[in-house]
C-alpha cells in the first residue's frame, strides 16, 4: 500500500476504533456518533458509515492487523 | 416554545454567536457579562453576522434591527428572574463555571434550565455547587455557531430526562441538530478528533509522510475531511487542543495521551494561527 493510502486508512481507522469504544461505553449511539461527526466536524466519512463502505469484515481485519503492527489502540 | 426568554452568560465570540441563533429564531435574549466592553463586543459579534446576511440580501435592514432589538444586556443578573433557559459561555475554568451556576440558581426562576456550553469540562462537576442539578445540562455548540449544525446535549449524573428533552427541543427550534451524549471526557467530537489527530502525528513521526502531505491527503474524496488535521489544530489553537488532550489523557490514559510535539509547541507559545506559528508558519499575527 502506498504511504498516502496507509496514512488515510490509519487515521480513519483510529477514529473507528475510538468510536466503537465510545458506543460500547454507552456515551452515545452509533447513529448519533455519525451525525455528530458529520454536523460538528464535517466528516464525509464518519466512522460507522465508513465501516459500512469498506465492509464490517474488512474493518475487523484491518483493526486486528493495525493492533498487531501499531498498538492496542486499534484493538477491535 | 416561541415565548421562551433566553439568558446568555458570557458575551464573548460564543455568546455573541448564540445570541444570533437565538434571536434569529425569534427568542428574546438577555446577555450578561462582567464589563460593558465585553457586552459591547458580544453585541458587535451578533451584529456582524446579521450585517453579513443583509449584505447578501438574505435579510432586510429593518428585519435586522428588529432582531437586534430582541437583545438586552446587563452587568448583574437583572432580567434573569424571567429567564426560562440560560446558556453559559464564560471561559473554560471549572471554578468560574461553578460560581456562575451557583449565582444562576439564585437569580433564575425554579423552572429555568441552566445549560453550559463547555467543550471539555464535566457537566456533573459544573453542577456540583448547585442544588438544582436535575436542571443543569451541557449544550455544546460548535464554532462558528451560525454555520455548524451540531449541538452535543450532555447529560450530567443528575440531569433529568425533561431537561435533556427541553434542551434538544430548543436546539431544534434554533435550527440545530442535537445529539445526546453522556458526560464523558471529550464528549463525542473532541474525543474522536483527538484520536484522529494523534494518529496523524504518529504517522508523521514514523516518517510515512510530512504533515503538509498528510493534510493534503485528508481533504481528498477518499478521506473526506473538510480540512487537514494539522491545519485544523492551528486554527483551533494549540492551547485549547492541549487542554482537551490533557482531559482525555486523564480520563483514558496512554491511548489518548498528549503527544510530545503538542507539549513542545504549547510550551514554546507556538499556539497556531493566532500566534503566527503552530504546526505551520503564518507570519506575524
Amino acid at each position: 500500500m502506498e504511504n498516502r493510502e496507509l496514512v488515510v486508512s490509519r487515521i480513519l481507522t483510529a477514529v473507528v476504533a475510538e468510536a466503537r469504544r465510545l458506543v460500547a461505553e454507552g456515551v452515545a449511539t452509533a447513529e448519533d456518533v455519525d451525525a455528530a461527526m458529520t454536523n460538528g466536524a464535517l466528516f464525509k466519512k464518519p466512522p460507522f458509515a465508513y465501516t459500512r463502505e469498506i465492509g464490517e469484515d474488512e474493518m475487523n481485519r484491518r483493526l486486528s492487523e493495525y493492533a498487531e503492527k501499531y498498538g492496542p489502540r486499534f484493538n477491535p | 416554545m416561541g415565548d421562551l426568554r433566553i439568558g446568555i452568560v458570557g458575551a464573548g465570540t460564543m455568546g455573541g454567536e448564540i445570541a444570533f441563533i437565538a434571536t434569529q429564531a425569534g427568542f428574546p435574549v438577555i446577555m450578561k457579562d462582567i464589563e460593558q466592553r465585553f457586552l459591547d463586543a458580544g453585541i458587535n459579534k451578533t451584529k456582524q453576522i446579521y450585517e453579513f446576511k443583509v449584505k447578501r440580501r438574505r435579510m432586510s435592514p429593518e428585519e435586522m434591527d428588529e432582531k437586534i432589538r430582541l437583545i438586552s444586556t446587563t452587568l448583574n443578573y437583572d432580567g434573569f428572574a424571567d429567564a426560562d433557559f440560560v446558556i453559559e459561555a464564560v471561559p473554560e475554568n471549572l471554578e468560574l463555571k461553578q460560581k456562575v451556576f451557583a449565582e444562576l440558581e439564585k437569580a433564575c426562576p425554579d423552572r429555568a434550565i441552566l445549560a453550559t456550553n463547555t467543550s471539555a469540562l464535566s457537566i456533573t462537576k459544573i453542577a456540583e455547587k448547585t442544588t438544582c442539578r436535575d436542571r443543569v445540562v451541557g449544550m455544546h455548540f460548535f464554532n462558528p455557531v451560525s454555520m455548524m449544525r451540531l449541538v452535543e446535549v450532555i447529560r450530567g449524573a443528575e440531569t433529568s430526562d425533561s431537561t435533556v428533552d427541553a434542551t434538544c427541543a430548543l436546539a431544534e427550534a434554533m435550527g440545530k441538530s442535537p445529539v445526546k451524549c453522556a458526560d464523558s471526557a471529550g464528549f463525542i467530537v473532541n474525543r474522536l478528533l483527538c484520536a484522529a489527530m494523534l494518529e496523524a502525528i504518529r504517522c508523521e513521526s514514523e516518517g510515512l509522510l510530512p504533515r503538509a502531505e498528510i493534510d493534503n491527503a485528508l481533504v481528498k474524496p477518499d478521506a473526506g475531511l473538510p480540512i487537514g488535521l494539522f491545519k485544523m489544530a492551528d486554527q483551533l489553537g494549540i492551547d485549547l487542543l492541549y487542554k482537551v488532550m490533557k482531559i482525555l489523557e486523564d480520563a483514558f490514559g496512554e491511548r489518548l495521551a498528549v503527544p510530545e510535539i503538542i507539549k513542545n509547541l504549547h510550551d514554546q507559545g507556538a499556539l497556531g494561527v493566532k500566534s503566527g506559528k503552530g504546526f505551520y508558519e503564518y507570519g506575524k499575527p
